[in-house]
């Protein structure tokens, strides 16, 4: 299975008719990395919810590789479309961190000899194999979230979705999340609010308003739209505005200048 | 809720570290049974089966200190089993002075709390100075106790800890808007607010079976296994008790 991914019209309501995804399109090639962006009950986590069919797809299709999602190849898109829940606490339920690591490979069939492999692997890539036999409820959130990370990757999975990852971090943590997501050999989709965090890991940005694709493009140019960046109701936080302004009007004067003498 | 690590209750150096947690288990729960179905007037019995405890207790602690400082709990116990010789109206009367009477059945049934009391608390906490709470999950599991107990038991351990902090920033909250529990009709506030966390506890656990399946499961949970010894002093320690007891009963 390939790690690109396509979603054709995708719609989902809830029970209680909210309509949470409206027609929603979009492709993503593999080893990209993307950022999904939009106001709080835009449908990002509905979405992420369908890539690896914990939603039931009520319209339209989803295709991981070349394998559309049905009921029958639930187990293989699992295994190679791995999500980073919000809350760690959410993902980490096993009473040992080992054993929270090696839930997903035990699940997916892997051989004992792969299980520990992987699992080393993961711990190790994330920093936090000396932490293996440790309870997780004892650890920090900066530490749970690099576990959860783990907790993913064991699976050798084509496809990672962070949902919210860099939500309650602090500045430390937070450089060490993105250095990991930096570090995975895999197609990224990256559910977040935090501007800074999509500009540095993912030059793609597609935003999500209202359950519907509000647009598609790359994030620098996202970011330099206000119209958009309004309509979106995306904010850049303070200081970082005048920096990213900065540094696109020093681009372009760079470019200028090397357009000039290219001449 | 992030970073608080407890501090380690378990005896490192004990002998019985090692040891399988399933056996020691097994053998907690046949030293304290013989111990409960017995009396302390078959005085052979009682006794051999205390000596076998002791020497559990002896093997797992690292100090009498270490014990005391755990045996709290039973101080209730003991204090309403010093009445007993004065309140247990039956059988001979031992000692007498002037309204006061001393029975001796009062002072066997004192005697029968105060040891069992003592010597059940004493394996608890012996079991636990060797052996993890997770530990003692698996042992359970590896006992063949039903899946879904271990499970459920398990995810207790889990998130109990969620739980509480869960609890206490709801408070911390209730707190800052001035809230102090003042009596009984305060303490409405406080069964809304533990409702709203068992509300969010039922959340909580639907977005754990969530990220439950997204990581392929299928309703079976395996578990780790590790090498562990076996003791032959703990099955000594059974088989001499399990003898005395079959010896009591022809006594």
């Amino acid at each position: 299975m390939k790690g690109s991914l396509s979603i054709n019209n995708l719609s989902f309501s809830y029970p209680d008719g909210t309509n949470a995804l409206d027609s929603l399109s979009f492709k993503v090639v593999e080893k990209e990395r993307v950022a999904i962006l939009g106001p709080n009950g835009a449908g990002k986590t509905t979405m992420v919810m369908h890539l690896n069919g914990i939603n039931d797809i009520q319209s339209g299709t989803i295709s991981i590789g070349n394998e559309k999602i049905n009921t029958a190849n639930l187990k293989e898109i699992r295994k190679n479309v791995g999500i980073v829940f919000q809350d760690p606490d959410q993902q980490l339920f096993m009473p040992s961190v080992y054993e929270d690591v090696i839930f997903g490979p035990r699940n997916f069939g892997f051989t004992e000899e792969e299980i520990k492999k992987n699992s080393k692997k993961a711990l190790v890539q994330v920093g936090m194999y000396s932490h293996k036999d440790k309870a997780p409820h004892h650890l920090s959130l900066g530490q749970k979230r690099k576990v959860a990370i783990a907790t993913v990757l064991a699976s050798n999975p084509k496809i990672v979705i962070f949902d919210e990852p860099s939500s309650n971090l602090d500045p430390s943590s937070r450089r060490e999340l993105i250095d990991i997501i930096k570090s995975l050999d895999a197609t990224v989709l990256l559910a977040t609010h935090d501007i800074p965090l999509a500009l540095e890991l993912c030059p793609r940005t597609i935003v999500l308003k209202e359950g519907s694709l509000l647009c598609d493009m790359e994030t620098n140019e996202f970011l330099q739209n206000d119209l958009l960046m309004r309509e979106a109701r995306v904010e850049l936080p303070f200081g970082f505005e005048l920096h990213h302004k900065l540094h696109h009007i020093t681009n372009e004067a760079a470019d200028a200048v090397q357009h000039k003498h290219s001449d | 809720m992030s970073g608080n690590h407890p501090p380690t209750n378990l005896n490192t150096e004990s002998y019985l570290i090692d040891v399988a947690p399933a056996q020691k288990i097994v053998s907690v729960l046949v030293l304290s049974l013989s111990l409960a179905f017995n009396d302390i007037r078959n005085t052979f019995t009682f006794t051999m089966i205390l000596f076998c405890i002791v020497c559990f207790v002896y093997l797992s602690i690292p100090s009498i200190k270490f014990l005391i400082r755990r045996m709290y709990v039973i101080i209730p116990f003991i204090l309403f089993s010093l009445f007993l010789p004065f309140i247990s109206k039956s059988g001979s009367v031992i000692y007498l002075y002037k309204n006061i009477a001393i029975y001796e059945d009062g002072v066997f049934e004192m005697s029968n709390i105060l040891f069992k009391s003592v010597a059940g608390v004493s394996m608890a906490v012996a079991l636990s100075s060797t052996t993890s709470q997770l530990e003692i999950i698996k042992g359970l599991g590896r006992l063949k106790f039903p899946k879904i107990f271990v499970s459920i038991l398990s995810f207790a351990l889990r998130y109990i800890s969620v739980y509480i902090s869960e609890f206490q920033r709801i408070r911390l909250s209730m707190r800052s808007r001035g809230f102090k529990n003042k009596g009984l009709s305060d303490s409405i506030s406080l069964a809304y607010a533990g409702s709203a966390m068992l509300i969010r506890g039922f959340e909580r656990g639907e977005k754990v079976y969530s990220s439950m399946i997204s990581r392929g499961f299928d309703g079976n949970l395996f578990v780790t296994k590790r090498k562990w010894n076996q003791s032959k002093l703990l099955y000594f320690l059974c088989i001499v008790a399990l003898i005395t007891n079959i010896i009591g009963l022809f006594l």
